[in-house]
């Protein structure tokens, strides 16, 4: 951006909404006045054809009337406007004017009155030629060589060049190879027409080759200008140029040479007679237009060139000497010379602003001045202030926003349907021996205000599926309800490790300071029915695995506590219950006759988890019916740790193969690259030589690319079911734990914490070393027998460990720390950097292609955030210091 | 008296106007009425009242009614949107008229302080263009396009009152023989042997219409504004009974016009602002009196190229090939641009 303008010496708007181009603007002495002072010729696509003289602006008053010597209507488009010896037998000069499919030829001729508003202009046409084919742009020349007149030659949309002896049309020849008119000029000195063709290269034609391309034609002279010559023209010479061009101008460089010079849409070229290059710049914007206008020292030429930023820039070869700032872009630009001022610019912009102006030399380095005349309201000002200093205060006291309000703004309802789909929604599941039901979940959102951009998303634990997990809502007036609902199935043949699902609602609440809005997040937990991904099954006596609960009520009738699941054949059966997983394993219930137990078994250990929670709750809510307040459930004695070893173990041996794998598919792959490499200097290789069976290399390569691609997806998906099996066992130990040793729901929560840090686990960020790092701290800190165990080392990186033995020796330890009676609790007095260990705190970070899911799951981290909405900035750990406290 | 020479509304920028000129003038309508409009440049961070007339925009502060702007459309040279800095909304989308008003140029910037209307862009923009395209209701015109085969081309809201044959235009030596079209906005001559010579008078800018003695006997002299060029043109119309019935016509018609000029700017609005005298503050009565000389300089934070009242004079440079502003004593282009660059 240029600090200087362009100054207004004359300027005027053209017309009411014409248009023009860049054809539309020529500046010589039409009148043949002879005393030097170009006029300004301007057609446009509307018909008008106006020509001025202009006089510099008087000061205080406009351009004035007597500037327009001329303005007529010839009613076709003007496409172009030259001016040129083009009436034979005369010198003088003309005015031609291109119409899309009309040649005139017009003399302009002034009678001068007494008085400048006397004076009288008129045209006359001399000659008009109607053209066969609509023509695009014209040029004009001595072409051939003639001494004191100007031909023309239009060029046509189709590529025809016609070229016209003043009042006689000569002959029409069609360039090779032509797909759309690029701009034409025609080159004095060397005899020909340059032009840029649709291949993006400068093309020139000579002249003499134009006229005598074919004898052909000149049988059919009459018809010659319909049909054309069908004879192939040769090129003088071709250009790659790279681009399409705006215009292309020839100046004479000195007496024996010229230039010329095209405008492409990104460079400036300046080439040689012969086509060669003499210079190209590149141009850092989108020009509109050039004009090559003037050699001030031997050798160079002088080109302004005007872009659609409102600047003219204007250059000596290749060296900007100067730019202006414009007050339009102009479509066409030429230099005149008005009563006694040479040198003025002429712009022309495409919605008819006409403009002559000169080269400001006052930078405007503007800033504005104080204005001192204006007194200020101090009273008001001083109100204002307060206000604002209120306002301040109260965001400080309050926090960053008001907290009372918040809970009304948007509610948030799920109800699941009591009864499953009568037609199952499940689509794509994994082929099983029974069909999948799915069950329909309802939300229910209902705003007191109005808010933007508002998005439901819901999550539930793999392998459950939703039929949409996303939703989008627009609350533009307040008081508004909407509900969605989605269908819930099981995808995969495994058990999820939870039935519990999550709707989070988040959204943007604007307020008069922050019209975006305020995010927000509202969430919502409903639990789905066991029936589910349960079916009733045939009881089993025997079982590898189970569990005693105690109560201290009576027994309750497994009948009355599972209704769902009865199975109507064998009533007398009260006291057991089976039950069938979709994923085929089967769990056995029974109640004790006698004594107030209840036993769980089943052949896989993380089955038993979703049974015996599903016994707990039930029974909760049995008696909690029957009002009766002091129930309570135990789990007496010996943690069932070894099995939960052995999923640890499992899950663990799968990380270390995923690990495995990939670092073979990458030695694989490096292999792959290799023999590719070779292969490829083998066939590069002018001679030919033997591939000595890379080939077959390659091939067996790329089969082991494959199966081990193939390998780690299955692995993949294995992990993916152990580490719900993993996470469902791992709920089953927090609640025998919760049992044995009747934690709060403080402590509790403090568990889960520990042993649940992940939605997911990767390679990098895996369940085993958060876990350790987690119960590691626990047994440091509020379960360490002596101060000596508090020292915190808390500089090691989480990596996966080589065994699970050390995980194993801390979930012990863990055990018999709170068997003797120790309390978990994470006080305020502990080290500050409790952040860094305590893992519900710390996010992971997805990384691997298997996390792409966790994108839309990352909400689901806020389920252990509970106080996030009420305290936000705030980390997860003191969120829960201060329920603790 | 002309009307255009006491028409000043849409041919001068003015600043700290009275209520007396807040006021619509005869022929003057508002069309658009915006509040909360900024003045970015001049009153960043004040709260002021747009209002869009046929023939220029007034800018008030809501605060202080005797801070206000008058700027007519005539002095427009551009209109633009850009990015601007308000004290009242930040970054923000802005309307910058670049005006030039007696040499000096102005620059204004506006911004709506109502997030995301156009409505200050759209009117402003569609007004000044509805101004710019009805040129020849209001102004002198030499050799146009107005006439097509001997016919008047009218304009929208133009209608002929008559046509007079055998007019002869005193101009030249010989006189050239032409026809007269007298309309509600202006009067139009034109030769019969060319359509191209012609002359479009609208009333606005007629300063006197007299009939004179001159060499070619009693004519009719109209005498046009020197806003125009004050031209004085001649024509002879025989005989004197009928150039003395034509200029009793003439001289009707220009005092019709006068009473209520037609401008010719139309713009239709969806919904009909309020009229501006409900609109307009009264200025209350300061009980100081101030003396009249004590011009505000308000205008000084409006130029748009620093402290410079006026451009210098062209010249040749032979250094560029171009014409340049005079350069100041001891400045040389080229320093000026290695300064700059």
């Amino acid at each position: 951006m240029s600090l200087f303008k362009a100054r207004d010496w004359w300027s005027t708007v053209l017309g009411e909404k014409e248009e023009f181009d860049q054809g539309c603007l020529c500046l010589a002495d039409v009148d043949n006045s002879g005393n030097g002072h170009d006029k300004i010729i301007v057609g446009s696509f509307m018909g008008y054809l106006r020509i001025f003289s202009p006089h510099s602006v008087k000061a205080g008053g406009g351009p004035q009337a007597e500037d327009l010597l001329l303005e007529v209507h010839l009613r076709d488009p003007v496409l172009q406007v030259e001016v040129g010896k083009f009436v034979s037998g005369t010198e003088m000069l003309h005015l031609a004017v291109l119409h899309s499919r009309k040649l005139c030829v017009y003399s302009v001729s002034g009678t001068l009155g007494n008085v400048e508003h006397g004076n009288q202009y008129q045209i006359k046409l001399m000659y008009e030629h109607h053209l066969q084919r609509t023509a695009c742009n014209m040029t004009y020349g001595p072409f051939g060589g003639v001494k004191g007149r100007d031909l023309i030659c239009i060029q046509s949309l189709d590529g025809m060049l016609m070229v016209f002896e003043q009042e006689s049309y000569a002959f029409g020849r069609f360039l090779p190879g032509f797909l759309l008119p690029g701009p034409l000029a025609y080159s004095p000195r060397t005899d020909s027409f340059i032009t840029v063709s649709s291949c993006r290269q400068v093309e020139s034609y000579k002249y003499q080759v134009l006229a005598f391309a074919t004898d052909a034609d000149k049988k059919q002279e009459m018809e010659q200008q319909k049909l054309g010559s069908g004879k192939r023209l040769v090129v003088d010479w071709t250009l790659n140029i790279g681009e399409q061009a705006l215009d292309i101008c020839i100046f004479p460089l000195n007496q024996s040479a010229s230039s010329v010079f095209v405008l492409g849409e990104r460079n400036f070229f300046c080439l040689k007679d012969n086509g060669q290059i003499r210079f190209m710049k590149k141009l850092g914007y989108n020009p509109s237009c050039f004009l090559p206008y003037c050699s001030v020292s031997e050798g160079t030429i002088n080109t302004l060139i005007g872009n659609h930023n409102h600047m003219l820039h204007i250059y000596q070869d290749v060296t900007l000497k100067w730019a202006t700032q414009l007050p339009h872009v102009p479509v066409a630009v030429r230099v005149g010379c008005f009563h006694d001022l040479k040198g003025v610019i002429v712009t022309l912009s495409d919605d008819g602003h006409l403009q002559c102006s000169y080269l400001g030399t006052d930078p405007s380095l503007f800033q504005a001045p104080k204005v001192e005349s204006r007194e200020l309201n101090y009273d008001e000002l001083d109100v204002e202030l307060k206000e604002l200093q209120k306002i301040i205060k109260d965001v400080k006291l309050q926090g960053v926003w008001p907290l009372t309000e918040q809970e009304d703004d948007l509610k948030v309802s799920a109800s699941v349907s009591s009864t499953l789909d009568s037609v199952s929604q499940a689509t794509n599941v994994e082929p099983g021996a029974d069909s999948v039901p799915s069950i329909t979940v309802k939300i229910t959102l209902q705003n007191r205000v109005v808010l933007q951009k508002v998005k439901l998303s819901i999550y539930v634990q793999p392998p459950l599926q939703l039929t949409c997990d996303q939703f989008t809502f627009d609350f533009t007036v307040p008081d508004m309800t909407s509900s969605v609902a989605f269908s819930v199935y099981l995808k995969r043949n495994y058990t999820p490790s939870e039935l519990e699902g999550n709707a989070v609602v988040s959204y943007s609440r604007p307020t008069d300071r922050n019209p975006d809005g305020i995010p927000r997040v509202v969430q919502c937990k409903f639990r789905l029915p066991l029936k589910l991904i349960c079916l009733p099954g045939q009881p089993s006596k025997t079982a590898s695995h189970k569990l005693t609960i105690d109560t201290n009520k009576s027994p309750v009738s497994l009948l009355g506590l599972f209704p769902d699941f009865a199975n109507p054949s064998d009533d007398d059966q009260v006291n057991v219950m089976g039950f069938r997983l979709l994923g085929g394993a089967r769990v056995t219930l029974l109640a004790s006759r006698t004594s107030q137990r209840y036993r769980i078994q089943s052949e896989q250990f993380e089955d038993l988890w979703l049974i015996t929670n599903e016994l707990i709750l039930r029974l909760q809510e049995h008696f909690e019916k029957q009002g009766t307040k002091d129930f309570s459930c135990s789990f007496s004695g010996c943690v069932p740790l070894q099995e939960y070893f052995e999923l640890i173990d499992h899950h663990f041996e799968l990380r270390i193969n995923g690990k495995k794998l990939e670092e073979l598919l990458s030695e694989r792959a490096v292999q792959f690259r290799a023999i590719q490499r070779r292969l490829l200097t083998r066939f590069r290789d002018k001679t030919p030589a033997p591939l000595q069976h890379l080939d077959t290399l390659l091939d067996g390569t790329y089969k082991q690319v494959i199966a081990l691609a193939d390998a780690i997806e299955e692995n993949q998906d294995r992990l993916l079911q152990s580490f719900s099996g993993l996470k469902s066992a791992t709920h089953l130990l927090i609640l025998l734990i919760r049992l044995w040793q009747r934690l709060s729901a403080d402590q509790t929560a403090i568990l889960e914490a520990a042993f649940l840090p992940l939605q997911e686990d990767t390679q990098e960020l895996g369940w085993e070393e958060t876990v350790d790092a987690a119960i590691a701290y626990l047994l440091k800190t509020c379960l360490s027998k002596s101060s000596k165990e508090q020292a915190l080392n808390l500089s090691s990186q989480l990596n996966i460990p080589k065994d699970t033995s050390r995980l194993k020796k801390h979930i012990t330890l863990l055990c018999d720390r709170l068997a003797k009676g120790g309390r978990l609790c994470v006080s305020t007095d502990a080290a500050a950097p409790q952040a860094m260990v305590v893992p519900g705190g710390c996010t992971p970070i997805p990384e691997s292609d298997l996390e792409e899911r966790s994108l839309d799951d990352s909400t689901e981290l806020f389920t252990n955030h509970k106080h996030l909405m009420t305290e936000p900035p705030m980390p997860e750990v003191s969120a829960r210091q201060g329920v603790l406290e | 008296m002309s009307v255009l020479d006491v028409l000043w509304e849409d041919r001068d920028v003015r600043f700290d106007v009275s209520s007396q000129q807040m006021k619509t003038r005869p022929g003057e309508v508002l069309i658009d009425c915006l509040d909360s409009i900024e003045d970015t440049k001049g009153n960043n961070g004040d709260r002021g009242r747009l209002l869009v007339t046929n023939l220029r925009i007034i800018w008030h502060s809501l605060a202080l009614p005797r801070v206000n702007l008058s700027i007519g459309y005539n002095c427009i040279l551009n209109i633009t949107t850009r990015t601007a800095n308000s004290k009242l909304r930040g970054q923000t989308e802005a309307l910058y008229i670049l005006t030039k008003c007696n040499t000096t140029r102005f620059e204004f910037i506006f911004t709506n302080l109502v997030p995301g209307s156009p409505r200050l862009f759209t009117s402003v923009i569609a007004v000044h263009r509805a101004y710019e395209t009805s040129k020849m209701y209001r102004d002198f015109k030499l050799r146009s396009a107005v006439i097509q085969n001997k016919q008047l081309r009218l304009l929208p809201q133009e209608h002929v009152y008559d046509k007079i044959n055998g007019v002869w235009n005193l101009s030249s030596d010989q006189g050239n023989l032409g026809t007269f079209f007298i309309t509600n906005v202006r009067i139009v001559w034109h030769a019969n042997m060319n359509d191209s010579f012609n002359v479009s008078i609208p009333y606005l800018q007629i300063r006197s219409i007299k009939i004179r003695d001159s060499k070619f006997g009693l004519a009719l002299v109209i005498e046009s504004s020197q806003q125009s060029g004050g031209y004085v043109l001649g024509f002879k119309i025989d005989p004197v009974e009928k150039l003395q019935e034509s200029v009793k016509e003439i001289n009707s018609l220009h005092k019709v016009y006068s009473a209520s000029p037609i401008f010719g700017v139309n713009y239709e609005m969806e919904e009909k602002p309020q009229p501006l005298e409900a609109l307009t503050v009264e200025q209350i009565q300061d009980d100081v009196e101030i003396d009249s000389d004590d011009h505000t300089d308000a205008f000084v934070a409006y130029f748009a190229d620093g402290n410079k009242q006026q451009d210098r004079e062209p010249v040749f440079s032979e250094e560029l090939g171009l014409a340049i502003e005079k350069l100041k004593d001891g400045f040389t282009l080229q320093g000026l641009w290695e300064v700059m660059s």
